[in-house]
């Protein structure tokens, strides 16, 4: 009974999807300017971690259907860079609540993703990993900052939006 | 003691706003071309019937410069609406930008201009596959 999956969690798993996908794909005029993992903590901090990990895995199969045509090599970097926030949030870091070391938390989830998706970029596109490197930190600074930014002013307000849908 | 911490995280914040509006405007440098040179641009329309085209450029110029002087362009919110014969509403279809082979992870915007480029615009309907 109690690891059921009720009609209300798939609603709202769908419903949070969207979100995750939908924002994604409309900030995507901005150069890495998004809300991913702001939103990923926000479900990671006030939903199950399995179904957090469901939302996760649909969105990196959206993404990569229509971003990459189903780019396998993309595909698993993507996935481990994404379902780390989970993990790590419902592990390591369990006891952190507040908004601002939440915000540095986005800091180094944004440069841990960045860093685990240079490996495919740089197999795909066979520049020197270096290299690469240097030329993705500015991108990387717009993550990790648009990332702690969201967390710090909306991480509270949103968790007390879910917690009133999930009651 | 609030209002203490308040006026850290505005702080904070305005700091965090300053960098990010400096990366940005470092990657909108970095859009433009170092140096002259040739890239080909490849027109797949609905009937994958493929359009080859050669074009220069000159150092500072950008990928959507070059390819409004060239062809009809129509972008809206950073996304391809249309170029030449290809034109999608991003509904029904989309325009796939592949960068020598492998789909571009930016958006056209954000296309950096090198030597030797191939630019390949592929027409792709949504859930109906590629062309």
């Amino acid at each position: 009974m109690k690891n059921k999956i009720l009609v209300r969690d798939i609603a709202l798993i769908g419903i949070l999807t969207a979100i995750l996908f939908v924002q994604e794909q409309a900030l995507t005029f901005l150069p890495n300017i998004q809300l991913t993992v702001f939103l990923i903590v926000v479900y990671s901090k006030s939903l199950k971690l399995s179904h957090t990990m469901i939302i996760i895995f649909i969105h990196v199969i959206l993404d990569n259907l229509l971003m990459g045509s189903f780019n396998l090599v993309y595909l698993p970097f993507m996935m481990i860079g994404w379902m780390m926030i989970p993990l790590l949030l419902n592990s390591l870091f369990k006891k952190v609540n507040d908004s601002f070391p939440l915000g540095l938390l986005g800091i180094l989830f944004s440069f841990l993703y960045s860093w685990i998706m240079l490996i495919p970029q740089a197999f795909i596109t066979e520049v020197d990993l270096a290299a690469y490197w240097i030329a993705d930190i500015p991108f990387e600074i717009l993550l990790a900052l648009s990332s702690f930014l969201t967390i710090l002013w909306l991480y509270q307000p949103s968790i007390k939006v879910l917690q009133y849908l999930k009651s | 003691m609030i209002m203490n911490k308040t006026a850290i995280k505005i702080i904070i914040s305005l700091v965090a706003l300053g960098l990010m509006i400096g990366s940005f405007l470092y990657i909108k440098k970095q859009e433009k071309a170092k140096q002259e040179g040739t890239l080909t641009v490849v027109l797949v329309d609905e009937t994958g019937t493929e359009k080859r085209q050669r074009l220069t450029f000159q150092p500072n110029d950008t990928l959507v410069e070059i390819l409004e002087q060239h062809f009809d362009l129509v972008i809206e919110n950073g996304k391809l609406l249309k170029i030449a014969n290809l034109e999608t509403d991003f509904v029904h279809s989309f325009i796939m930008i592949y960068l020598n082979g492998s789909p571009a992870r930016v958006g056209i915007e954000q296309i950096t201009l090198k030597d030797n480029l191939e630019v390949r615009f592929v027409y792709t309907k949504v859930a109906g596959g590629q062309s």
